[in-house]
């Protein structure tokens, strides 16, 4: 560290070096992301205090007003629909719509995924190896055609697409915590652990899993944003989150008829997907390189 | 005191082992453990020696039941003790215990010494939190672990100091019976000598039978009252150390011994070097399990497995040269 | 070898069996199959004689069977809008689907490995960095999104190419085009990351310590071992070829596979919509059964019968 060459007064070069060192362990586009996905959250959990109208509130004399800064008015901030409801009132409701579903069905796929990851370690002999013939199939088709025809045959009620969206990604998850809990049965503190005496539920719930859980906490952060993508795909088709409910992907699908016309009605609604996948996507390979370079 | 503390029969333990070229070969046999019998009293240390895939690890695991036999009976304070894991094989874990090898695999890296050391109070729920701190505490200070080192990470400690909370975690349920699977292997030379002093004072003041496992000969004279050599899973001679290393009555101790370095044998000394195969616990030799590689073996000795013979002393031999 | 080849036969087998099970379940716990296929106010007596021609009033594992030995024999059903067989409707749209997906395949592979490995070279330097936003950019951004996009700046604002439909070169840029964006993307990464894991492996350092050139060594070293694994993530590419058309042929009103399910899925014809998942499992095995003989041919250990780095 150069005390001598700068010139500049003690205090402000310590406190510049203290920055960069922030920004460092920081970098500036992870705060970026960690502040939309903060946004992201608050908008879904207050949605009900944050919209301005009601989202499925028509008002036929404002149709298709531009939003604020390309011609509109303030009062609806993103402009209006084809039937004059607010398309910010529309965004936050999606929002949270979207949300909620890519949250619980994360959060059952991880569930599903750890649980029989661990199962199948510990047992091994044909339980295990029936882990490994339904990781095989989930694997081996692409997990949109499965979607679509669960959805052929059994409609498409919103707690049964949640449980669907909770199959994604599921087997990835297996097949990390199975790797990794068979790799500390292995590795002694967990056979130690068990010749201690300590039943089988403590030795994975005091050591095994907080051990893995750096790993498991990174793969979430691959699963989020694929069913964030995978529902608003489904949406956009007409096939996911149906009328009245609001979801970004339907919206994009609804604004597809007005491209030219009214191009806001899909671009704030894609915008939104965009910006929120891609922040998961840098914080999780943030995450990553911070917490277990091990793994690719 | 005549009752043994540990006592073991017969004990064997063979594999199923699947052969590495396709469906074609019929199934062999590992025989890691074969008729291995011996007892352990309390306050007293019996050794097991070999060399590695000789099958002292298997016995240890097997003598603690964590690990389950072909056949053969193991009984401590006269109470048989099954592989089975259940309410009451994990109430004999608190009078038995074990020491591993390697202290850091075997130490969960994301907690403290001092919790690693509370960990067994916990698990069989023994007095109040705070009491088992204190208590985890003096376990600590017993084994010499300074305080100032009590609340480091596994990764944070020497490889001394990380078996001195394993072996305190060990003790902190005061078991009766420590088996301890070559715990020094993997730390320096000097900590050795400190380790081995620490398990000899806390055996003394515990009254704490011990299994100590070890291929260092060196050691095993130095702490243990009686000495068991291990040959491809089976003891072939068995007595007190001074004996044992003065006078080896088994071809194969005799090579073992001869290999020990020391300065006062001189010029003279010829170690006894074996030739042959080394061992394989699939393809057993028929009759000796040693015979391919003994320098004084005879016709016979691919004929007839030789059985455990008594001699004055105390000591036992397998060796079909060797009359009492 | 053989070993490996028959295990893994043996695997794809079962997936392909467990595909056209789970078909027959989720039809069969979707309530009853002929109030779905037939509407509920046809007559009694006609949904009566649709479940005597399905075998509807049959045991289960009656059906099961019968549902199996349909399959052998060919008989897939047939489609509700048109009646025509379900199968011969799923076979004739796959050209139009190969149409856009082979070239959009054959784009990913030119752009996406040649920037991964690239980046890989120059790791954590600007270019490097500059790629691999691209490419997180690039996934996930969903497909439609980015359809829609270039349907805007290019159909729309600059009025270069239609905005959908089917016939010339020009209706299928844009679909092409979007296909191969967010494909390259995905390989892009996946080859860097591959190509790093292998550049750092001490192999390599030897391989220059011997006095290879840096070229040799990337070329006859690097590049072949980093090839493992992406071959697996090309195979698993191709065999989605015509599933992962789904979406860009809805949006550009393309008339391939992906936008007959959609549509096929909104009208519930289901003997269509399971012809179509048999169709892509069929895809999906033989990629992967194309691929495990690429592994032999490709990474030596599994030709002697070590396991190899497949999980």
């Amino acid at each position: 560290m150069n005390t001598l060459s700068t010139g500049l007064p003690a205090p402000f070069r310590q406190s510049r070096s203290r920055l960069a060192a922030f920004f460092k362990s920081w970098p500036p586009l992870v705060l970026m992301s960690l502040g939309w996905l903060l946004l992201m959250l608050v908008t879904a959990v207050c949605a009900q205090w944050l919209m301005p109208y009601e989202f499925s509130q028509i008002d036929l004399r404002a149709r298709l007003q531009p939003p604020v800064l390309f011609g509109g008015t303030w009062a609806h901030a993103l402009g209006t629909d084809e039937l004059g409801r607010d398309v910010l009132s529309r965004v936050v409701s999606a929002i949270q719509i979207s949300l909620l579903i890519a949250f619980a069905s994360t959060a059952i796929s991880t569930l599903l995924g750890v649980v029989l990851g661990m199962l199948a370690a510990h047992f091994r002999g044909w339980i295990e190896n029936v882990v490994l013939v339904l990781i095989d199939f989930q694997a081996s088709m692409p997990f949109m055609i499965i979607a679509l025809a669960v959805l052929a045959f059994f409609g498409n009620s919103l707690p049964l697409f949640i449980c669907l969206m909770g199959f994604y990604g599921w087997e990835r998850t297996a097949r990390i915590s199975r790797s990794l809990t068979i790799a500390s049965n292995e590795q002694g503190y967990a056979a130690a652990a068990h010749d201690l005496g300590a039943s089988a539920s403590r030795v994975y719930g005091r050591h095994v899993l907080p051990n893995i859980a750096s790993t498991i906490i990174v793969n979430i952060t691959v699963t989020f944003p694929g069913v964030v993508l995978l529902e608003s795909g489904l949406s956009f088709l007409g096939l996911g989150v149906q009328p009245p409910m609001a979801s970004l992907g339907n919206m994009v699908g609804y604004g597809r008829e007005y491209l030219q016309s009214a191009p806001w009605l899909l671009l704030c609604p894609s915008a939104v997907i965009v910006m929120t996948t891609f922040s998961i996507s840098l914080v999780g390979d943030w995450l990553r390189d911070r917490l277990d370079p091990s793994i690719s | 005191m005549n009752a043994p503390l540990l006592e073991v029969r017969s004990l064997a333990r063979h594999y199923r082992v699947r052969p590495q070229r396709g469906l074609l070969g019929r199934p062999l046999t590992l025989k890691a453990v074969s008729d291995v019998s011996f007892s352990v009293q309390a306050g007293k240390t019996l050794g097991l020696v070999g060399e590695s895939g000789c099958g002292k690890s298997t016995t240890a695991r097997l003598s603690l039941g964590l690990t389950a036999s072909t056949s053969g009976q193991i009984h401590f304070e006269g109470q048989p003790v099954s592989s089975r894991r259940d309410a009451r094989w994990r109430e004999m874990r608190r009078h038995m215990q074990m020491v591993y090898q390697d202290p850091l695999s075997v130490l969960d890296k994301r907690l403290p010494a001092l919790a690693q050391v509370i960990e067994p109070l916990d698990i069989f729920k023994v007095g109040v939190a705070g009491a088992r701190r204190a208590s985890a505490q003096a376990m600590l200070s017993e084994v010499g672990l300074n305080p100032s080192l009590w609340h480091r990470y596994p990764h944070e400690l020497s490889g001394g100091q990380r078996q001195r909370v394993v072996l305190a975690r060990a003790l902190i349920l005061k078991p009766r019976l420590l088996v301890c699977d070559e715990p020094i292997s993997a730390l320096d030379v000097s900590i050795q000598a400190q380790v081995i002093n620490l398990l000899q004072d806390l055996q003394r003041q515990h009254r704490l039978g011990m299994l100590f496992i070890s291929h260092d000969l060196k050691v095993v004279r130095q702490i243990c009252d009686e000495v068991a050599v291990m040959y491809l899973g089976r003891i072939v001679e068995q007595g007190p150390p001074q004996l044992l290393f003065a006078q080896p009555a088994h071809p194969y101790t005799q090579a073992l011994v001869s290999a020990i370095p020391t300065l006062a044998r001189g010029r003279d000394h010829r170690r006894i070097l074996l030739e042959g195969d080394p061992p394989n616990p699939i393809d057993m030799p028929s009759g000796c399990a040693f015979h391919p590689r003994c320098p004084q073996a005879r016709a016979e000795c691919r004929e007839r497995a030789p059985a455990m013979q008594t001699l004055p002393g105390g000591r036992k031999v397998a060796c079909l040269h060797v009359s009492s | 070898m053989f070993r490996y080849l028959s295990e893994r036969v043996v695997r794809l087998l079962i997936t392909l069996f467990l595909v056209l099970s789970f078909a027959f379940v989720i039809l069969r716990l979707s309530g009853d199959p002929a109030l779905i296929i037939m509407s509920p106010d046809a007559p009694p007596e006609a949904i009566e004689a649709f479940r005597k021609a399905w075998g509807l009033d049959a045991p289960l594992w009656q059906q099961y069977v019968g549902y199996f030995v349909n399959l052998f024999q060919g008989n897939f059903g047939t489609s509700m809008k048109d009646g025509a067989p379900a199968m011969q409707t799923v076979l004739e749209r796959i050209p139009a689907t190969l149409a856009i997906t082979v070239p959009a395949l054959i784009l990913q592979l030119l752009i996406g490995v040649p920037a991964g490995v690239y980046a890989a070279l120059h790791h954590n330097s600007r270019i490097d960095r500059f790629l691999m936003g691209f490419s997180i950019a690039g996934h996930t951004c969903p497909s439609f999104v980015l359809a829609l996009l270039l349907v805007m700046i290019f159909a729309v604002g600059l009025g270069w190419l239609p905005t959908g439909g089917y016939g010339t070169l020009q209706h299928a840029l844009l679909p092409i085009l979007t296909l191969s964006l967010s494909g390259a993307a995905v390989l892009a990464r996946f080859t860097r990351s591959a190509m790093v894991e292998v550049m750092g492996q001490p192999y390599i350092r030897a391989a220059l310590a011997k006095g290879l050139s840096w070229r040799q060594v990337v070329f006859r070293h690097a590049l072949p071992n980093a090839a493992i694994p992406t071959v697996t993530l090309i195979g698993m590419m191709v065999g989605g070829l015509i599933a992962g058309a789904v979406v860009v042929e809805t949006v550009f009103s393309w008339p391939g596979e992906g936008r007959l399910l959609v549509t096929s899925v909104a009208s519930r014809d289901l003997s269509v919509v399971q012809a179509i998942l048999l169709v892509v499992a069929a895809c999906m095995v033989i990629a992967n059964l194309i691929v495990d003989a690429l592994y032999v041919m490709l990474d030596p250990r599994l030709r002697s019968g070590h396991r190899g780095a497949r999980a």
